[in-house]
Protein backbone atom coordinates (compact mmCIF):
# COMPACT_ATOMS: atom_id res chain seq x y z
CA UNK A 1 0.00 0.00 0.00
CA UNK A 2 2.65 2.21 0.80
CA UNK A 3 4.94 1.70 -2.33
CA UNK A 4 1.81 1.92 -4.14
CA UNK A 5 1.01 5.51 -2.74
CA UNK A 6 4.69 6.26 -3.05
CA UNK A 7 4.21 5.46 -7.01
CA UNK A 8 1.10 7.16 -7.43
CA UNK A 9 2.83 10.58 -5.44
CA UNK A 10 5.44 9.84 -8.28
CA UNK A 11 3.51 9.48 -10.80
CA UNK A 12 1.67 12.88 -9.94
CA UNK A 13 4.98 14.59 -9.30
CA UNK A 14 5.91 14.13 -12.78
CA UNK A 15 2.61 15.48 -14.25
CA UNK A 16 2.86 19.00 -12.76
CA UNK A 17 0.62 19.94 -15.44
CA UNK A 18 -2.18 18.11 -14.07
CA UNK A 19 -2.43 19.73 -10.87
CA UNK A 20 -0.30 22.79 -10.20
CA UNK A 21 -2.60 24.32 -13.44
CA UNK A 22 -5.53 24.34 -11.47
CA UNK A 23 -4.20 25.04 -7.96
CA UNK A 24 -2.71 28.27 -10.02
CA UNK A 25 -6.05 29.13 -11.19
CA UNK A 26 -6.70 28.84 -7.43
CA UNK A 27 -3.85 31.11 -6.86
CA UNK A 28 -5.19 33.65 -9.34
CA UNK A 29 -8.87 33.58 -8.45
CA UNK A 30 -7.93 34.16 -4.57
CA UNK A 31 -5.85 37.20 -6.19
CA UNK A 32 -8.16 38.46 -8.68
CA UNK A 33 -11.67 37.91 -6.24
CA UNK A 34 -10.56 41.23 -4.03
CA UNK A 35 -9.98 43.91 -7.33
CA UNK A 36 -13.43 43.21 -7.95
CA UNK A 37 -14.49 45.10 -4.73
CA UNK A 38 -14.27 48.33 -3.07
CA UNK A 39 -11.08 49.49 -1.40
CA UNK A 40 -12.82 49.98 1.83
CA UNK A 41 -15.36 46.43 1.12
CA UNK A 42 -14.88 44.50 4.44
CA UNK A 43 -15.86 40.79 3.39
CA UNK A 44 -18.19 39.07 5.38
CA UNK A 45 -17.21 35.69 7.22
CA UNK A 46 -19.66 33.96 5.32
CA UNK A 47 -19.14 35.12 1.80
CA UNK A 48 -15.54 34.68 1.87
CA UNK A 49 -15.74 30.82 3.65
CA UNK A 50 -18.63 29.88 1.32
CA UNK A 51 -16.57 31.63 -1.98
CA UNK A 52 -13.57 29.79 -0.58
CA UNK A 53 -15.72 25.99 -0.71
CA UNK A 54 -17.27 26.92 -3.77
CA UNK A 55 -13.89 27.78 -5.18
CA UNK A 56 -11.72 24.84 -3.50
CA UNK A 57 -14.77 22.58 -4.67
CA UNK A 58 -14.18 23.57 -8.11
CA UNK A 59 -10.35 23.30 -8.67
CA UNK A 60 -10.30 19.49 -7.44
CA UNK A 61 -12.90 19.21 -10.06
CA UNK A 62 -10.57 20.54 -12.73
CA UNK A 63 -7.58 19.20 -11.12
CA UNK A 64 -9.05 15.40 -10.68
CA UNK A 65 -11.15 15.41 -13.79
CA UNK A 66 -8.89 12.51 -15.91
CA UNK A 67 -7.38 10.93 -12.71
CA UNK A 68 -8.86 7.43 -14.17
CA UNK A 69 -8.84 8.13 -17.40
CA UNK A 70 -5.54 8.19 -17.88
CA UNK A 71 -4.89 4.69 -16.76
CA UNK A 72 -7.85 3.27 -18.46
CA UNK A 73 -6.70 3.79 -21.85
CA UNK A 74 -3.09 2.84 -21.04
CA UNK A 75 -3.94 -0.07 -19.74
CA UNK A 76 -2.15 0.12 -16.52
CA UNK A 77 -5.64 0.22 -14.75
CA UNK A 78 -5.90 -3.40 -15.91
CA UNK A 79 -2.88 -4.42 -14.58
CA UNK A 80 -3.82 -2.95 -11.37
CA UNK A 81 -6.78 -4.65 -10.91
CA UNK A 82 -4.86 -8.26 -11.98
CA UNK A 83 -2.06 -7.62 -9.04
CA UNK A 84 -2.31 -9.63 -6.04
CA UNK A 85 -3.15 -5.92 -4.03
CA UNK A 86 -6.52 -4.87 -3.21
CA UNK A 87 -7.70 -3.15 -6.09
CA UNK A 88 -9.35 -0.71 -3.28
CA UNK A 89 -5.97 0.20 -2.45
CA UNK A 90 -5.08 2.06 -5.75
CA UNK A 91 -7.68 4.02 -5.25
CA UNK A 92 -6.82 4.98 -1.70
CA UNK A 93 -3.32 5.60 -3.48
CA UNK A 94 -4.78 7.88 -5.20
CA UNK A 95 -6.64 9.36 -2.88
CA UNK A 96 -4.10 10.14 -0.87
CA UNK A 97 -1.37 11.40 -3.27
CA UNK A 98 -4.16 14.11 -4.52
CA UNK A 99 -4.79 14.92 -1.09
CA UNK A 100 -1.28 16.04 -0.31
CA UNK A 101 -0.64 17.46 -3.42
CA UNK A 102 -4.25 18.98 -4.14
CA UNK A 103 -6.49 18.83 -0.93
CA UNK A 104 -3.58 20.15 1.64
CA UNK A 105 -2.19 23.42 0.12
CA UNK A 106 -5.59 24.14 -1.30
CA UNK A 107 -7.01 24.42 2.34
CA UNK A 108 -3.31 26.08 3.44
CA UNK A 109 -4.08 28.60 0.56
CA UNK A 110 -7.69 28.87 1.42
CA UNK A 111 -6.76 29.82 5.50
CA UNK A 112 -3.90 32.01 4.43
CA UNK A 113 -6.14 34.11 2.29
CA UNK A 114 -9.19 33.75 5.23
CA UNK A 115 -6.67 35.62 7.22
CA UNK A 116 -5.67 38.36 5.36
CA UNK A 117 -9.00 39.02 3.95
CA UNK A 118 -10.87 38.86 7.75
CA UNK A 119 -9.86 38.32 10.86
CA UNK A 120 -10.75 35.51 12.57
CA UNK A 121 -8.55 35.03 15.64
CA UNK A 122 -10.83 32.59 17.51
CA UNK A 123 -11.46 30.59 14.53
CA UNK A 124 -7.87 29.56 13.51
CA UNK A 125 -8.05 26.21 14.15
CA UNK A 126 -11.43 25.33 13.52
CA UNK A 127 -11.12 27.05 10.01
CA UNK A 128 -8.61 25.12 8.50
CA UNK A 129 -9.80 21.88 10.29
CA UNK A 130 -13.18 22.72 8.11
CA UNK A 131 -11.25 23.47 5.01
CA UNK A 132 -9.05 20.04 5.29
CA UNK A 133 -12.06 18.12 5.84
CA UNK A 134 -14.23 19.65 3.41
CA UNK A 135 -11.06 19.46 0.61
CA UNK A 136 -10.79 15.48 1.95
CA UNK A 137 -14.95 14.76 0.81
CA UNK A 138 -14.63 16.48 -2.06
CA UNK A 139 -11.56 14.78 -3.43
CA UNK A 140 -13.68 11.75 -2.51
CA UNK A 141 -16.64 12.98 -3.99
CA UNK A 142 -14.71 14.19 -7.42
CA UNK A 143 -13.31 10.56 -7.76
CA UNK A 144 -16.31 8.64 -7.31
CA UNK A 145 -17.94 11.34 -10.02
CA UNK A 146 -15.36 10.58 -11.95
CA UNK A 147 -15.21 6.57 -11.73
CA UNK A 148 -18.63 6.97 -12.26
CA UNK A 149 -18.47 8.85 -15.81
CA UNK A 150 -14.92 7.64 -16.95
CA UNK A 151 -16.08 6.74 -20.40
CA UNK A 152 -18.84 9.51 -20.99
CA UNK A 153 -16.65 12.84 -20.31
CA UNK A 154 -16.18 14.33 -16.62
CA UNK A 155 -19.38 16.74 -16.78
CA UNK A 156 -22.07 13.85 -16.43
CA UNK A 157 -19.46 13.03 -12.72
CA UNK A 158 -19.82 16.86 -12.15
CA UNK A 159 -23.67 16.43 -12.52
CA UNK A 160 -23.75 13.41 -10.19
CA UNK A 161 -21.53 14.64 -7.62
CA UNK A 162 -22.57 18.05 -7.00
CA UNK A 163 -26.12 17.36 -5.55
CA UNK A 164 -24.50 14.55 -3.37
CA UNK A 165 -21.97 17.46 -2.00
CA UNK A 166 -25.46 19.47 -1.18
CA UNK A 167 -25.40 17.77 2.67
CA UNK A 168 -21.95 19.03 3.13
CA UNK A 169 -21.75 22.45 2.25
CA UNK A 170 -25.11 23.03 4.11
CA UNK A 171 -23.17 21.66 7.04
CA UNK A 172 -20.27 23.73 6.86
CA UNK A 173 -22.68 26.90 6.16
CA UNK A 174 -23.92 25.82 9.51
CA UNK A 175 -21.06 25.09 11.50
CA UNK A 176 -19.52 28.29 10.39
CA UNK A 177 -23.04 30.34 11.38
CA UNK A 178 -22.95 28.70 14.83
CA UNK A 179 -19.02 29.77 15.65
CA UNK A 180 -20.03 33.38 14.62
CA UNK A 181 -22.99 33.42 17.24
CA UNK A 182 -20.59 31.90 19.36
CA UNK A 183 -22.57 29.19 19.96
CA UNK A 184 -21.50 25.29 19.93
CA UNK A 185 -20.36 24.40 16.88
CA UNK A 186 -18.41 21.36 17.63
CA UNK A 187 -21.61 19.02 16.44
CA UNK A 188 -21.13 20.26 12.98
CA UNK A 189 -17.44 19.64 13.18
CA UNK A 190 -17.93 16.10 14.44
CA UNK A 191 -20.20 15.78 11.76
CA UNK A 192 -18.20 16.46 8.96
CA UNK A 193 -15.25 14.98 10.46
CA UNK A 194 -17.79 11.80 10.67
CA UNK A 195 -18.10 12.30 6.77
CA UNK A 196 -14.47 12.20 6.41
CA UNK A 197 -14.30 9.57 8.44
CA UNK A 198 -17.33 7.05 6.39
CA UNK A 199 -16.02 8.78 3.18
CA UNK A 200 -11.84 8.01 3.69
CA UNK A 201 -12.69 4.06 3.87
CA UNK A 202 -16.00 3.41 2.06
CA UNK A 203 -14.72 5.26 -1.17
CA UNK A 204 -12.44 3.42 -2.06
CA UNK A 205 -14.30 0.39 -2.12
CA UNK A 206 -17.24 2.06 -3.86
CA UNK A 207 -15.24 3.57 -6.78
CA UNK A 208 -13.08 0.69 -7.29
CA UNK A 209 -16.25 -1.73 -7.80
CA UNK A 210 -17.27 0.86 -10.23
CA UNK A 211 -14.23 0.81 -12.02
CA UNK A 212 -13.84 -2.88 -12.28
CA UNK A 213 -17.05 -2.64 -13.91
CA UNK A 214 -15.95 -0.17 -16.72
CA UNK A 215 -12.73 -2.71 -17.14
CA UNK A 216 -15.57 -5.81 -18.09
CA UNK B 1 -3.25 -25.84 -14.26
CA UNK B 2 -6.32 -24.02 -15.57
CA UNK B 3 -9.57 -26.10 -16.81
CA UNK B 4 -11.94 -24.24 -18.77
CA UNK B 5 -15.58 -25.49 -18.56
CA UNK B 6 -18.40 -24.95 -20.58
CA UNK B 7 -17.49 -21.53 -21.26
CA UNK B 8 -20.29 -19.62 -23.44
CA UNK B 9 -20.07 -15.71 -24.09
CA UNK B 10 -22.34 -13.60 -26.04
CA UNK B 11 -22.69 -9.80 -26.99
CA UNK B 12 -25.69 -8.11 -28.06
CA UNK B 13 -27.62 -11.89 -28.52
CA UNK B 14 -24.33 -12.77 -30.53
CA UNK B 15 -22.32 -15.85 -29.58
CA UNK B 16 -18.82 -15.49 -29.49
CA UNK B 17 -18.33 -18.69 -28.35
CA UNK B 18 -20.41 -22.05 -27.02
CA UNK B 19 -19.87 -24.69 -24.55
CA UNK B 20 -15.90 -24.06 -24.98
CA UNK B 21 -13.55 -26.28 -22.90
CA UNK B 22 -10.08 -26.95 -22.75
CA UNK B 23 -7.04 -27.04 -19.91
CA UNK B 24 -3.81 -25.73 -19.58
CA UNK B 25 -1.30 -28.26 -18.18
CA UNK B 26 2.46 -27.20 -17.04
CA UNK B 27 4.68 -26.60 -19.59
CA UNK B 28 2.12 -26.40 -22.61
CA UNK B 29 1.79 -23.13 -24.77
CA UNK B 30 -1.93 -22.60 -25.50
CA UNK B 31 -2.51 -20.88 -29.30
CA UNK B 32 -5.84 -18.93 -29.31
CA UNK B 33 -6.49 -18.51 -32.89
CA UNK B 34 -9.73 -16.28 -34.76
CA UNK B 35 -10.71 -14.15 -37.01
CA UNK B 36 -11.52 -10.26 -35.69
CA UNK B 37 -14.20 -9.94 -33.17
CA UNK B 38 -14.30 -13.48 -32.55
CA UNK B 39 -13.60 -13.45 -28.87
CA UNK B 40 -9.67 -13.85 -27.96
CA UNK B 41 -9.48 -10.91 -25.89
CA UNK B 42 -12.54 -11.76 -24.33
CA UNK B 43 -11.28 -15.34 -23.91
CA UNK B 44 -8.25 -14.20 -21.95
CA UNK B 45 -10.00 -11.22 -19.95
CA UNK B 46 -12.66 -13.96 -18.83
CA UNK B 47 -9.54 -16.61 -17.74
CA UNK B 48 -7.98 -13.82 -15.65
CA UNK B 49 -11.24 -13.18 -14.12
CA UNK B 50 -11.84 -9.40 -15.26
CA UNK B 51 -14.76 -10.44 -17.70
CA UNK B 52 -17.34 -13.09 -16.12
CA UNK B 53 -18.89 -15.70 -18.42
CA UNK B 54 -22.35 -15.95 -19.43
CA UNK B 55 -21.80 -20.06 -18.51
CA UNK B 56 -19.54 -22.31 -17.55
CA UNK B 57 -16.78 -21.54 -14.82
CA UNK B 58 -13.08 -21.89 -14.54
CA UNK B 59 -10.69 -24.13 -12.16
CA UNK B 60 -8.11 -22.95 -10.79
CA UNK B 61 -5.25 -24.29 -9.42
CA UNK B 62 -4.41 -20.84 -7.71
CA UNK B 63 -5.67 -17.59 -7.46
CA UNK B 64 -4.19 -14.82 -9.57
CA UNK B 65 -1.61 -13.23 -7.79
CA UNK B 66 1.27 -11.02 -8.66
CA UNK B 67 3.85 -14.18 -8.66
CA UNK B 68 1.67 -16.15 -10.11
CA UNK B 69 1.01 -15.08 -13.48
CA UNK B 70 1.60 -11.89 -15.37
CA UNK B 71 -0.71 -9.99 -18.57
CA UNK B 72 0.16 -8.33 -21.38
CA UNK B 73 -2.83 -6.83 -23.38
CA UNK B 74 -3.25 -4.78 -26.47
CA UNK B 75 -2.94 -1.63 -24.18
CA UNK B 76 0.83 -1.58 -22.73
CA UNK B 77 0.33 -0.57 -19.50
CA UNK B 78 2.75 2.32 -20.09
CA UNK B 79 3.22 6.08 -18.91
CA UNK B 80 4.38 7.79 -22.06
CA UNK B 81 5.26 10.91 -20.28
CA UNK B 82 7.70 9.42 -18.13
CA UNK B 83 10.88 8.02 -18.97
CA UNK B 84 11.95 4.29 -19.61
CA UNK B 85 13.58 4.00 -16.20
CA UNK B 86 10.17 5.36 -14.47
CA UNK B 87 8.59 3.13 -16.27
CA UNK B 88 10.40 0.18 -14.87
CA UNK B 89 10.56 1.77 -11.37
CA UNK B 90 6.70 2.00 -11.77
CA UNK B 91 6.72 -1.94 -13.21
CA UNK B 92 8.86 -2.88 -9.85
CA UNK B 93 11.86 -4.09 -12.01
CA UNK B 94 15.30 -3.48 -10.61
CA UNK B 95 18.12 -2.62 -12.79
CA UNK B 96 20.61 -5.43 -11.68
CA UNK B 97 22.71 -7.12 -13.88
CA UNK B 98 20.03 -9.89 -14.72
CA UNK B 99 17.53 -7.49 -16.11
CA UNK B 100 19.55 -4.92 -17.49
CA UNK B 101 20.74 -7.91 -20.28
CA UNK B 102 17.03 -8.39 -21.13
CA UNK B 103 16.69 -5.05 -21.32
CA UNK B 104 20.22 -4.31 -23.80
CA UNK B 105 18.70 -7.67 -25.39
CA UNK B 106 15.31 -6.00 -26.32
CA UNK B 107 17.68 -2.54 -27.45
CA UNK B 108 16.62 -0.91 -24.53
CA UNK B 109 19.32 0.31 -22.72
CA UNK B 110 20.42 3.00 -24.64
CA UNK B 111 16.60 4.15 -24.28
CA UNK B 112 16.72 4.62 -20.39
CA UNK B 113 16.42 8.43 -19.85
CA UNK B 114 14.01 8.34 -23.28
CA UNK B 115 10.43 9.31 -22.71
CA UNK B 116 8.48 6.56 -23.98
CA UNK B 117 5.73 8.45 -25.49
CA UNK B 118 9.09 9.27 -28.01
CA UNK B 119 9.47 5.70 -28.88
CA UNK B 120 8.04 3.85 -31.47
CA UNK B 121 5.51 1.33 -31.12
CA UNK B 122 7.61 -1.79 -31.25
CA UNK B 123 10.04 -0.06 -28.93
CA UNK B 124 7.46 0.57 -26.78
CA UNK B 125 5.69 -3.15 -26.56
CA UNK B 126 9.33 -4.44 -26.40
CA UNK B 127 9.00 -2.32 -22.90
CA UNK B 128 6.29 -3.53 -21.84
CA UNK B 129 6.96 -6.71 -22.89
CA UNK B 130 10.51 -6.37 -20.49
CA UNK B 131 7.50 -6.98 -17.66
CA UNK B 132 6.57 -9.91 -18.66
CA UNK B 133 10.02 -11.90 -19.66
CA UNK B 134 11.64 -10.76 -16.48
CA UNK B 135 8.46 -11.73 -14.41
CA UNK B 136 8.90 -15.44 -12.50
CA UNK B 137 5.06 -15.67 -13.41
CA UNK B 138 3.56 -19.21 -13.62
CA UNK B 139 1.46 -18.60 -16.44
CA UNK B 140 1.97 -15.89 -18.84
CA UNK B 141 -1.38 -14.39 -21.18
CA UNK B 142 -0.52 -12.31 -23.82
CA UNK B 143 -2.54 -10.95 -26.28
CA UNK B 144 -0.92 -10.27 -29.75
CA UNK B 145 2.14 -10.03 -28.40
CA UNK B 146 4.76 -10.12 -31.60
CA UNK B 147 2.30 -6.88 -33.65
CA UNK B 148 5.16 -4.40 -33.87
CA UNK B 149 8.07 -6.56 -33.03
CA UNK B 150 10.89 -6.55 -35.69
CA UNK B 151 12.21 -9.95 -36.86
CA UNK B 152 15.23 -9.97 -33.59
CA UNK B 153 12.60 -8.73 -31.22
CA UNK B 154 9.77 -11.65 -32.32
CA UNK B 155 13.03 -14.37 -32.42
CA UNK B 156 13.45 -13.10 -28.76
CA UNK B 157 10.12 -13.19 -28.08
CA UNK B 158 9.70 -17.12 -29.31
CA UNK B 159 13.46 -17.88 -27.53
CA UNK B 160 11.52 -16.69 -24.43
CA UNK B 161 8.20 -18.55 -24.28
CA UNK B 162 10.39 -21.43 -25.62
CA UNK B 163 12.18 -21.56 -22.04
CA UNK B 164 9.36 -20.35 -20.08
CA UNK B 165 7.55 -23.61 -20.82
CA UNK B 166 10.54 -25.74 -20.74
CA UNK B 167 10.73 -24.97 -17.61
CA UNK B 168 7.47 -26.70 -17.18
CA UNK B 169 5.67 -23.29 -16.91
CA UNK B 170 3.10 -22.54 -19.19
CA UNK B 171 1.83 -19.42 -21.37
CA UNK B 172 -1.62 -18.43 -23.39
CA UNK B 173 -1.00 -16.24 -26.53
CA UNK B 174 -3.72 -14.83 -29.02
CA UNK B 175 -1.67 -14.46 -32.48
CA UNK B 176 -2.22 -14.13 -35.93
CA UNK B 177 1.22 -14.27 -36.84
CA UNK B 178 2.81 -17.48 -37.26
CA UNK B 179 5.20 -18.55 -34.41
CA UNK B 180 8.08 -21.34 -34.92
CA UNK B 181 7.20 -22.87 -31.47
CA UNK B 182 5.05 -25.90 -30.11
CA UNK B 183 1.41 -25.33 -29.01
CA UNK B 184 -2.00 -26.41 -28.80
CA UNK B 185 -4.38 -24.06 -30.80
CA UNK B 186 -7.66 -23.04 -29.87
CA UNK B 187 -9.73 -21.71 -32.91
CA UNK B 188 -12.60 -19.41 -31.92
CA UNK B 189 -14.03 -19.34 -35.54
CA UNK B 190 -16.63 -21.72 -35.84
Amino acid sequence: MIRLFFKELFKMVRQLRSWLGPLSVFVLILVAFPLTQDIDTKFSHQTTFSFLWIISLLVIMLSTEKVFLEDFDDGSMEQHLLKSYNFSDYVSAKVTSSFLLIGIPLSCMSWLFLQSAVAMTNLNLVSLLSFLLSNFIFINFCFFGNAVSLKRGSLLGLLIITPLLFPVLIILGKMLSAALLGLDYSNFLLLLLGCSLISGPLMPFVISYILKIHLE
Amino acid sequence: MIKVNNLSFSVNNKKLFHNLSFAISEGELIRISGSNGSGKTTLLKIMLGITPPKKGFIEKEFSFGEKEFEFLGHKNGLKTYLSVKDNLYLMDLKLNDKNLKVLNDLSLLDLMSETVGNLSYGQQKKLALARVILSKARLILLDEPFVGLDDDSKKLLEKFLFNHIKTGKSAVITSHIDIDLPYSEICLDD
